[in-house]
């Protein structure tokens, strides 16, 4: 898992968008369940969105992002989440 | 799928588009048009145009529907002024040709600077697309040997201004000169030179229409070819046995990848850093940083990350803040042009001369 | 000992010098006639014995009829055949002396004979015969029986189990009443009688009596057989006996004919020099004949084809409830052979317990066209990929 914050808002669509210029299919799009803990800000925080983008079978990619901080988690292929932070730095 | 125009104008023009559709049939070679399919990365169109028939004819791989003729005898005789006179008596017919294909996103025209046709037309053309289609314009204007003469020096030097002038989204420049240490005799350096500059663009195009690791598309392409002067050029490098990530994208920027020569570090505005290759060899952090350190000296790169199998291969397009060589090619052309006028002074005295020896005489029958 | 030595000896030489006596007996040298007579022309022998020609035939089997008229016998008709042999005709005299009738050569009208007998006998005369007169007898008493008796058979020509009717014609061509007549009908070895009386009733003078029996043939070698005469013994009213007999009859004895059907099959194959082509129809027409001589009864035909041959059309294997002799069946079957080679196609037709088989020969070849099929699938693909190297390159021709 890989986690970037990011200064501007992190929208659905940039999500998608950059998960299909990658060639990832968006499979679903749920609401998202987990804490993250802020050490700065001392508070929990929930993550609001979760996607789920698949590529081939066994290549899948989980996206959380905690709305209020601007956090994004990325699961999966260490190459790929990398990548797809990177994109998502250029929306 | 992104629409994608490529034009060849003259001589030059056509056959370096002869050698895109070539290279776009693959590893098959001469004969595989016989039995294969052109296998473009996007949806591609090509139209070969000239004045000169036999050029035309001597095309290999564009079929003969994608070859237009604009009717004047057999070319404009490298004489821009008649070119352009040509071009303005066909331009219905040559952008019905165009308008054919439907429409673009990207056009490429692809041209010789320096010849009759394609110099005369492409400027023409660029501002005739403008008008018809909210597309990107890419020039790649082939720059004549030094040697090849007078005239074609002068023409470069006029068709690259008018060029400029046009503003076309960026001109890539390829300079034959520069190319020509590569490879031996004349006729093996065009053949190496037009199958250089096809590969490039095909790779271009396969980079701006893939799903990529790392995102590149055309709004990125139009803002690297935003940067600097507009004009710029494009490397490539294709990594050894051992070779790095690295090296193969410092390769890309070496001399001997680039169509003209420049030095990138110095004299670079922008780029665009196209890296194919299989996922194993492409080390995502290292490319970053490898970029992050290119960046402070090229200015901004942007880079795509293409995963395709072999060895890592690594496209560089970049657009110039100044273009030293291109100073030298006017200056040169400068020369060339007074050489002339002086020549034709002196010639059209010596006639005049010549002439006054009979003057107030009359034929005696 | 010596006494049987002398008596085998004695009887060696008794043997041996006999010998010559039976066989100069046997063989009838001594011939008392050896001569051509015509028709109508007789010959007396001692007096008392006369032999006359009644008639000479050629066709079927040459051959001369006498009359032999002798004391105290009744007149005699003896159909001689030439070459029959002298021992096949005697005739026995009162005296009970034989002699032999033999005929060397027969002729339009006349027939050179031999008669041979006692070596002290002699021709005495020679005459012609009176047609009229000719077996006439002489009548002296006033009611003096006289019968005439013919025989005659319905047929001629009689088959092994088969019956031959005869029937006897006797008329009493004389003024008195014929009585206790008996009648003496020789036979043929192997054929038997059946009804064939042995008296006959007394017959008035002038009245025709007929009598008939059937001779059924039951086990005779095939050939022809003479039917020698009957005898008829009768008395007459004064109580003198008289006998008068028939004249000989030929009987041929053929073979029993043995009624059955027979069949035979035919296989035609219609084709161009016998050669078929392969996969193309041909037809066989297959004939049954009925050349027995009976109907059959229920026939099937059966057929043996090669594995690659295949019935296109037709029936070919029919049944048919039956066959008249003389007749036949005739069917038309069409086929086809897969293979090239030799092909032989046999049929069987069986009928009762029996049965017939043909068999047909063809050769069959590819055909033109099969022959270069591989050729023509090979090109076909060739051609196509001509075709689009041609409009490819079309495309890229300026």
């Amino acid at each position: 898992m890989i986690i970037r914050k990011y200064e501007d808002d992190i929208t659905l669509a940039y999500i998608t968008d950059t998960l299909t210029k990658m060639g990832f299919k968006v499979s679903r799009v749920e609401d998202g369940h987990d804490l993250y803990y802020s050490d700065t800000s001392r508070m929990y925080t929930e993550n609001n969105i979760r996607v789920r983008a698949r590529r081939k079978l066994l290549d899948k990619m989980v996206i959380e992002v905690n709305g209020e901080m601007n956090i994004v988690f990325v699961y999966g292929d260490e190459t790929d989440a990398k990548a797809f932070l990177d994109n998502l730095a250029r929306m | 799928m992104l629409n994608i125009l490529i034009l060849g104008l003259g001589q030059c023009g056509n056959r370096v588009l002869d050698a895109v559709n070539h290279e776009a049939f693959g590893s098959g070679g001469t004969f595989a048009k016989y039995y294969s399919r052109q296998k473009f990365p996007a949806s591609v169109k090509t139209i070969a145009i000239n004045t000169a028939i036999n050029d035309l004819k001597g095309l290999t791989d564009t079929r003969a529907k994608d070859r237009f003729h604009v009717p004047h005898l057999h070319g404009v005789g490298a004489n821009r002024a008649l070119g352009k006179k040509v071009f303005d008596d066909n331009k219905e017919q040559i952008m019905s040709e165009i308008d054919k294909r439907g429409s673009f996103e990207l056009i490429f025209i692809i041209t010789s600077a320096a010849g009759g046709s394609g110099s005369s037309f492409a400027p023409l053309l660029v501002k005739e697309l403008k008008k018809a289609y909210n597309a990107q314009i890419i020039c790649i204007a082939v720059l004549p040997f030094r040697e090849e003469g007078s005239i074609f020096l002068q023409n470069t030097a006029f068709c690259i201004r008018e060029l400029v002038a046009e503003s076309p989204n960026g001109i890539l420049l390829v300079d034959n000169q520069y190319l020509k240490k590569y490879a031996g005799d004349i006729k093996s350096a065009y053949d190496k030179i037009n199958i250089s500059v096809a590969r490039r663009v095909l790779f271009l195009i396969e980079a701006l229409n893939s799903e990529m690791l790392m995102v590149t598309d055309l709004g990125d392409l139009k803002t690297v070819m935003n940067g600097g002067i507009g004009i710029g050029t494009m490397g490539y490098y294709e990594a050894g046995k051992d070779g790095t990530i690295k090296s193969a994208i410092l390769g890309s920027f070496k001399p001997s990848g680039l169509l003209f020569p420049a030095n990138v570090y110095n004299e670079g505005a922008r780029a665009m850093l196209i890296i194919k290759g299989d996922k194993k060899y492409l080390d995502l952090d290292l490319i970053t940083k490898t970029v992050e350190e290119l960046s402070t000296d090229v200015g901004q790169v942007f880079k795509g990350v293409l995963i395709k199998k072999g060895r890592p291969k690594v496209l560089s397009l970049f657009t110039l803040n100044s273009v030293p060589e291109l100073e030298n090619l006017y200056a040169a052309a400068a020369d060339a042009i007074r050489f002339e006028m002086d020549k034709r002074e002196q010639s059209k005295k010596q006639l005049d001369d010549a002439f006054a020896h009979i003057d107030e005489l009359e034929p005696i029958y | 000992m010596n006494g049987v030595r002398i008596l085998v000896i004695a009887t060696f030489f008794v043997f041996v010098l006999m010998t010559p006596v039976v066989v100069a007996s046997g063989n009838d040298s001594y011939y008392i006639f050896d001569n051509e007579l015509q028709v109508n022309e007789g010959i007396t022998i001692e007096t008392s014995i006369h032999i006359e020609v009644v008639e000479v035939k050629r066709i079927p089997l040459e051959r001369a009829k006498f009359r032999i008229t002798s004391y105290q016998r009744p007149e005699r008709m003896i159909t001689v055949f030439k070459e029959d042999g002298p021992q096949a005709n005697r005739y026995e005299t009162y005296s009970g002396a034989s002699i032999y009738l033999d005929v060397i050569g027969v002729y339009s009208d006349s027939v050179q004979f031999r008669v041979s007998g006692p070596s002290n006998w002699r021709v005495t005369d020679y005459y012609d015969v009176d047609p009229e007169e000719g077996g006439g007898e002489v009548d002296e008493a006033v009611t003096v029986p006289k019968l005439k008796i013919t025989r005659t058979l319905d047929i001629s020509s009689v088959q092994q189990g088969q019956t031959a009717k005869v029937t006897f014609k006797i008329k009493n061509d004389g003024n008195g009443t014929a009585s206790e007549i008996e009648l003496d009908e020789p036979t043929i070895k192997g054929a038997y009688r059946e009804g064939c009386p042995t008296t006959l009733d007394d017959i008035a003078a002038g009245a025709t009596e007929r009598v008939s029996y059937d001779l059924k043939i039951v086990d005779v070698e095939p050939g022809t057989y003479e039917l020698n005469p009957t005898l008829l013994n009768y008395k007459s009213e004064s109580g003198t006996s008289y006998s008068s007999e028939s004249s000989s009859n030929v009987l041929v004895i053929v073979a029993e004919e043995v009624l059955a059907p027979e069949l035979e099959i035919k296989l035609t194959i219609e084709s161009d020099d016998d050669v078929i082509i392969c996969g193309e129809r041909f037809s066989v027409t297959v004939r049954i004949d009925n050349t027995g001589n009976a109907t059959t009864g229920r026939i099937t035909v059966k057929s043996h084809l090669p594995d690659d041959v295949r019935v296109a059309g037709g029936e070919i294997d029919p049944v048919y409830e039956s066959i008249k002799p003389g007749d036949y069946e005739e069917y038309e079957v069409t086929m086809i052979a897969y293979e090239p080679g030799k092909h032989v196609i046999k049929m069987d037709v069986l009928w009762a317990d029996e049965e017939a088989s043909a068999s047909a020969e063809f050769w069959a070849e590819r055909s033109g066209f099969d022959k270069y099929y591989i050729y023509i699938l090979a090109a076909i693909p060739i051609v196509l990929i001509l075709l689009w190297l041609i409009k490819r390159r079309r495309e890229y021709s300026f």
